[in-house]
């Protein structure tokens, strides 16, 4: 799919209030159809909230949002989400492709009886993320990389211009982790889609992302890793010293929390 | 006295046509509140329920209109708590403890017979009037088909409220719309096992049949078949021995295949 030349991901002044809280004053950049974007950034520093702005589920409090070209609203199919929290209890006991299957038509009224194309679409989405194996397992009975999988499967079934991943690394080992960002990567460049992740820890994503969105203190910061994620341009965003220390290719940073 | 001449009498058909009613829409309605989390609901309803039904025999009318009014009233009440499990359920035993209360102030001045009391608490199935019938299968119905339009999105909301949020389903209008329909069905069910014993039809085959399939049209699928054995055993077992009563075996029937059923999960974990 080329990628168009309108951006993904478009903000003018946008501030950003949660219950009276100003936690984001005047972001404004753009992101290009296409890119691997990292949001970094403390806790609080309003990550998800962004996300969350972004999919419609909050109005920025001022300021010009442009998602796809078009003012965010929810029940957009082409915007893939994948949430920090999950009702894990009633996930459980749902076998793989019925998770999936909520991407594609959970939205819509009605029973949804048994549809042969509907199938197919499905073993089409979970071949993609390596999960046709396991698509009648229980979603208790997968590991953490495999949720991630699937999840990721349910963002993609609706065919997507933007995926936005909300801490699809938090709580995996290394390893799973490795296979999660090598499978988003790919999804990124094979469709050509705009994918913002949100992650606490940037090091295992630097040698895939394109750019990191820097949250801190109430400002934003966006560019590539090396521009973004270095001690003179975190501490002007965190307005105290903060120093990165680089070490094996990979960036530490200190005097900040992360 | 033969099964089937039994059968031939009128207020045994008509105490299994509504009891079979209800034994659908309780289990789909309970799988719902478990896969929820949501199963103290399903306990205050009832309690909530009997302070309608006592009102309403105070009043002089059907207690099931008592039960519809007060159990919807908290229904509603329920959907503007707060979306924490814990939060909601500390609310909802706030209505109920109070429900109770009213319950007991209804009675009091009521100076009539204790048998209303006693069937609004255990049922009274096997006395339920052909016009109470008529409400119950006409109510059933209905509930089953407005669970069938939204099935779907509830079931994504239960799995991922945020999720569904983004996909732009109408998350706590399901949820207000859900519980009104479980405050339907539980008022229903009360005319059954009675609204100390409505957890046993409604939350006792949806669980039971959790632990045997994963699908959720199967695991609906079976709960409708135990509820319906239950309501069906328990009438004629009760209309055979002619004094105990069907809340009893159904609670019973409810227990059992439960404690089997955990008992056969167990010894599948063990054996892996």
């Amino acid at each position: 799919m080329p990628a168009s030349l309108e951006p993904a991901v478009s903000l003018v002044q946008v501030s950003i209030r949660l219950g009276g809280m100003l936690i984001q004053n005047g972001m404004t950049f753009q992101l290009a159809a296409g890119e691997f974007v990292a949001i970094l950034g403390p806790n609080g520093a309003g990550k998800s909230t962004l996300l969350k702005m972004l999919l419609g589920l909050l109005r920025a409090s001022e300021g010009e949002v442009l998602v796809l070209g078009k003012v965010p609203r929810t029940g957009n199919q082409q915007i893939g989400y994948l949430p920090q929290f999950l009702n894990l209890d009633s996930m459980n006991t749902l076998r793989a492709r019925d998770i999936v299957g909520f991407g594609l038509d959970g939205h819509r009224w009605g029973l949804g009886l048994f549809n042969r194309d509907r199938e197919k679409k499905l073993d089409r989405i979970l071949d993609e993320v390596d999960a046709l194996e396991f698509s009648r397992a229980a979603f208790d009975e997968l590991s953490g990389g495999e949720r991630q999988r699937l999840l990721l499967a349910q963002a993609l079934i609706s065919d997507p211009q933007l995926l936005l991943l909300d801490e699809p690394l938090a709580s995996l080992d290394i390893a799973h982790s490795q296979e999660v960002i090598a499978l988003v990567t790919r999804i990124c460049r094979s469709r050509g889609i705009t994918v913002l992740l949100v992650t606490h820890d940037v090091n295992p994503l630097i040698a895939h992302i394109d750019k990191v969105l820097y949250l801190a203190n109430g400002r934003s910061a966006l560019g590539r890793p090396e521009e973004v994620i270095t001690s003179d341009a975190l501490s002007r965003l965190y307005g105290s010293p903060v120093e990165v220390v680089s070490s094996q290719g990979r960036r530490f940073v200190i005097g900040a929390e992360v | 006295m033969g099964l089937l001449h039994l059968l031939s009498y009128a207020f045994l058909q008509n105490a299994l046509a509504a009891a079979c009613s209800v034994a659908v829409c309780a289990a789909v309605i309970g799988y719902f509140l478990v896969a929820r989390g949501m199963t103290f609901a399903g306990h205050a309803l009832p309690n909530i329920g009997f302070a309608g039904a006592a009102g309403a025999v105070l009043l002089g009318v059907s207690p099931v209109f008592g039960l519809f009014c007060f159990t919807i009233l908290a229904a509603l009440v329920f959907s503007l708590l707060g979306e924490q499990v814990r939060e909601k359920d500390l609310g909802i035993g706030v209505v109920m403890t109070f429900s109770l209360g009213l319950g007991l102030l209804f009675l009091t001045l009521y100076s009539g017979y204790a048998e209303r009391t006693y069937s609004i608490l255990f049922g009274t199935i096997l006395g339920i009037s052909p016009a109470e019938v008529r409400v119950t299968l006409a109510s059933s119905l209905l509930t089953l088909l407005c669970i069938g339009v939204v099935f779907r999105p509830l079931l994504f909301s239960t799995a991922s409220s945020e999720s569904a949020l983004s996909k732009g389903v109408p998350v706590r209008l399901l949820a207000a719309v859900f519980l009104v329909l479980t405050a339907v069905t539980v008022s229903l069910a009360v005319q059954v096992t009675g609204s100390l014993l409505v957890f046993t039809l409604l939350v006792g085959p949806a669980a039971t049949a959790r632990t045997v399939f994963r699908r959720p049209v199967a695991v609906i699928g079976l709960a409708v078949l135990l509820g319906e054995v239950y309501v069906i055993a328990g009438i004629l077992l009760a209309a055979v021995t002619r004094t105990l009563p069907v809340s009893f075996f159904v609670a019973t029937l409810s227990f059992i295949a439960f404690v089997l059923a955990r008992l056969l999960q167990k010894g599948r974990a063990w054996a892996r």
